[in-house]
């Protein structure tokens, strides 16, 4: 998107929206009628600027680019309206209708990808040659006549079975991406929280192995002393033996909780889902 | 895998609902619509489409981190930079990429308790993002309710928020001083380790402190696994405690999660900072005046109205008319029944100093109110209402100020032909100065909290075009930035570290193209004196590198505001001068020692990551092609 193109298109949307728009070189006031300044929660004179290095040297005026906080705030008030419209132009005879998609592809990244189709409504065929012709036709609104129509629903699958098969690749792709992504991320998980249950097993089989000699040493002393202070060791070496136990099983189940915790997040993360917005649409006759 | 599962969208039923009962909108609306989702759209990460939201000059290796970590990461990563190089910078640009593409709403940034403010403020004026901090609201709803939460982290461990905070799944967590999480065994670590994140961000200068087992704890706290368990670490890449081994496989596993920028790869310099210090003798009115408040002070000091006291005894220093108008304030309270909490608005307005932090007026007012409000119907008994007159009779005798005088004349002599910042403390200061700078025939102009953005525009843009010296408060410290001029003139001094580093911010930045000079004056045998002589000239805090600060200060106190109370409560509770004096040794001592803890592990960190190489793996701009 141009700079110019974000240009015109804010200082339409004020102007459509009856704010008087003063332009002075780089430096644009507006202003803002009650009603807009509510819906964008903005002073009643905005001073903006398209121009970066002028918004630099001027704190006290905005600098409007993709991203910035008036921008979104106005694209969010241009969703609210328009959604439908009746475009009349003038040539050979066609009914057809203009459906606009907005197809986002989210996981840990996020993608959006905009399809138009132009049905027509007696072939029930898509005409996006037709289309590309209108686009830049003056059409005319006041010889439109306001009707409703039927069958949209055989018209819209029509464009959801293109998206569908227009997107397949792109899915494909992503999906392989993912997927060996996700591999790799629950492969290190899988092996960390594996290699920590064995460090703990084998720290308690480190102990059993300590404790069994203490137990036979216990047993095989000709000394009476001997014998006794290694069954004394024995036991007590017993008792950390079931401390650490207890502590082990506490431990895996805290490994096993935070595990699958982790899992369950990466695959949320790594999981792809396709929205599809059907943003506006348009009845287009040609007379 | 033919398959698409397209999940529509609700509102396509409505579109399709209008076109059925033939509801209609003007095409003019309708184009404006489709143009504005044309612009809204997200295609991909190649271009970071928060650049031009960004109200701070970015530099190369700031934007190569952000881009490095939202193509190559996947978000989840330990920004390292050495000190100064903007690691909130870098922090900001991925916070509003994310928000630009909507993949993130509700954002946690934990941080040490003297850095949410000034998180804050960053967050606000260069990327024009507002959070909120815990500190500004109460109760439970609190973490569900706000999406851009700022929390120190020891108010965010609490049991009660903890709960909330760890049932919420936050899009982004940043933790900055993020070695702080180095030991697994702390409440700090195992909190963090259980919140519900989507992408996580640490922020560290000095990822190793002590040993190689803090590092490993830091990275398999953001990344579980990627160094395997702490056994295997151990024997795959380390030779013993503080000696890595296996260099090239550990940097490789590194490079996934961590950028580190030198100094010495991205070749950035910073001018240099001169330091003057000016100190005179107070006319014998103005010593006795001093002394006197002191007494008032100390006399006053178990009547719990700290703030008070606290703005006392900072004003106490400035000039005799701020003096008078503190004073004669604190009568009206009393002789017209005044609320003590207003009697603080009133007082805070006035003095926006270093003190007028919002966080420890909150802190303070919390602490206080409950307290003062009991003691309000007897104000007159909390005050010595006859003490006060004499004082204020004392004060308005005072119609010349040597510090102003002092000020003129080494202006007079040294900066004649210079641009000026001076900070006051004080609005009646700020307003004598005016007026003695404008009678000397010097082009001034003001600044201050009480101004309008229109009115504060000008100023900045007058003292950029036309006049020679501006007058601040410390509403000028915050956000602007003056470096068309390099002189800065200390007329008051704030007891709190961070507020220079502040003040001195605004013209010591990368693009000064001057050496800075900064000149702080203060009065001999005062407070000031000792906060200047001990503080700065002996630990020579000035001339830190830019960011070190808040780090040795994290080492000394918890919070500023502690840092401030600990100098009140020197003051007041010392019997002489000569205490006064022994207490600032040893705060000096605290301070060498917490400067000395930081150069230890800036020596140690440095030597161990001395051959790594952790350079963003991407330069902005030349595609994700190539990594370097």
């Amino acid at each position: 998107m141009e700079k110019d193109e974000l240009k015109e298109f804010v200082l339409d949307y004020f102007r459509i929206n009856n704010a008087k728009v003063l332009e002075s070189k780089k430096q644009i006031t507006i202003q803002v009628p009650k009603r807009i300044t509510d819906k964008l929660s903005c002073e009643p004179i905005l001073n903006i600027t398209f121009d970066k290095q002028f918004a630099e040297k001027n704190e006290n005026i905005d600098f409007i680019a993709k991203g910035s906080v008036l921008l979104n705030k106005i694209i969010e008030a241009t969703e609210k309206r328009g959604l439908t419209a009746i475009k009349c132009y003038k040539g050979n005879e066609f009914n057809g209708l203009e459906l606009n998609f907005k197809v986002l592809f989210e996981s840990i990244d996020k993608k959006e990808t905009l399809f138009s189709f132009l049905v027509d409504l007696k072939a029930k065929k898509i005409d996006n040659e037709l289309l590309k012709q209108l686009r830049n036709k003056e059409f005319d609104e006041s010889n439109c006549v306001n009707s409703g129509l039927s069958d949209i629903e055989t018209c819209y699958s029509i464009c959801i079975e293109e998206i569908k098969k227009l997107i397949l690749p792109e899915v494909q792709k992503i999906k392989e991406k993912l997927r060996i992504a996700l591999e790799k991320e629950k492969h290190i998980i899988e092996k960390f929280y594996d290699g920590i249950i064995t460090d703990l097993r084998k720290k308690q089989e480190d102990k059993m192995r300590l404790w069994k000699e203490k137990r036979r040493n216990a047993h095989i002393s000709q000394y009476v002393e001997v014998r006794e202070r290694y069954r004394k060791e024995a036991d007590k070496h017993e008792e950390s033996i079931l401390e650490l136990q207890e502590k082990n099983f506490e431990e895996l189940n805290n490994y096993f909780q935070t595990k699958q915790r982790r899992l369950n997040e990466i695959e949320n993360q790594y999981n792809l889902k396709t929205k599809l917005l059907l943003y506006s649409a348009s009845l287009v006759l040609i007379k | 895998m033919n398959n698409i599962e397209l999940t529509e969208d609700h509102k396509n039923k409505l579109v399709l609902y209008n076109l059925q009962n033939g509801i209609y909108d003007s095409p003019k609306f309708f184009n404006l619509h489709n143009r504005g989702v044309e612009i809204a759209v997200i295609d991909n990460f190649d271009k970071l489409m928060s650049l031009d939201n960004v109200k701070v000059e970015l530099f190369p290796h700031q934007i190569d981190s952000a881009y490095t970590v939202v193509n190559k990461l996947k978000l989840s990563a330990l920004l390292a930079d050495e000190v100064g190089l903007g690691k909130t910078i870098e922090a900001g640009i991925i916070i509003k990429e994310l928000l630009c593409r909507a993949l993130v709403k509700k954002i946690l940034i934990l941080v040490p308790a003297s850095l949410t403010t000034q998180w804050q403020q960053e967050m606000k004026t260069k990327f024009g993002e507002d959070f909120i901090r815990r500190d500004e609201f109460s109760g439970k709803e609190f973490w569900d309710r706000f999406d851009k939460i700022i929390s120190s982290i020891d108010t965010a461990k609490q049991p009660e928020n903890a709960q909330m905070i760890k049932s919420i799944a936050w899009d982004l967590i940043i933790i900055d001083e993020a070695h702080k999480l180095k030991n697994e065994q702390t409440l700090n670590f195992q909190f963090v380790e259980k919140i519900p994140k989507k992408y996580f961000l640490m922020l560290t200068a000095t990822p190793m402190q002590n040993n190689l087992k803090e590092l490993y704890n830091m990275f398999t706290l953001l990344k579980p696994g990627l160094l395997g368990t702490y056994s295997q670490f151990q024997s795959r890449f380390m030779v013993d405690i503080r000696t890595p081994a296996n260099h090239e496989e550990l940097q490789s596993l590194l490079k996934e999660v961590m950028i580190r920028n030198r100094r010495c790869d991205v070749n950035i310099k910073f001018p240099d900072r001169i330091v003057k210090n000016v100190s005179f003798m107070l006319s014998k009115e103005e010593m006795e005046l001093y002394n006197d408040l002191e007494k008032f002070i100390r006399a006053h000091y178990s009547t719990g109205v700290m703030l008070v006291l606290m703005i006392l005894q900072r004003v106490a220093t400035s000039s005799s008319f701020a003096i008078t108008s503190t004073l004669n304030k604190m009568l009206y309270t009393i002789e017209n029944g005044v609320s003590f909490t207003e009697l603080e608005k009133q007082l805070l307005g006035e003095s926006e100093d270093g003190i007028s932090d919002v966080e420890i007026v909150k802190d303070r007012l919390s602490k206080i109110k409950e307290k003062a409000e009991d003691k309000l119907s007897k104000a007159s008994k909390i005050w010595d209402v006859e003490w006060l007159k004499r004082l204020v009779a004392q004060s308005s005798k005072i119609k010349t100020n040597t510090k102003g005088e002092e000020l003129l004349k080494y202006v007079n002599t040294y900066l004649k032909n210079d641009k000026i910042l001076i900070f006051t403390g004080f609005r009646k200061t700020q307003d004598y100065l005016f007026k003695l700078f404008s009678n000397a025939g010097y082009k001034c102009v003001n600044f201050n909290g009480s101004m309008n953005w229109v009115d504060k525009d000008k100023a900045i843009e007058d003292f950029k075009e036309s006049c020679q010296i501006l007058i601040s408060t410390e509403a000028g410290g915050e956000g602007r930035n003056l470096q068309f001029c390099h002189v800065l003139i200390n007329y008051d001094l704030p007891w709190n570290p961070m507020k220079i580093e502040q003040r001195i911010g605004r013209i010591h930045r990368l693009k000064q193209e001057h050496d800075v000079l900064i000149v702080n004056f203060s009065s001999k045998d005062t407070i000031e004196e000792y906060i200047l002589e001990l503080l700065y000239v002996k630990i020579k805090l000035f001339h830190t590198v830019i960011g070190e600060l808040d780090t040795i200060l994290s080492n000394v106190v918890d919070t500023p505001a502690s840092f401030e109370k600990t100098i009140l409560d020197i003051v007041v509770k010392s019997k002489d001068k000569l205490e006064i004096k022994e207490k600032f040794e040893k705060m000096t001592l605290d301070f060498e020692k917490g400067k000395k803890l930081y150069e230890k592990v800036k020596n140690f960190d440095g030597k161990v990551f001395e051959n790594f190489d952790l350079t963003p793996l991407y330069k902005y701009g030349e595609g994700l092609d190539g990594k370097r």
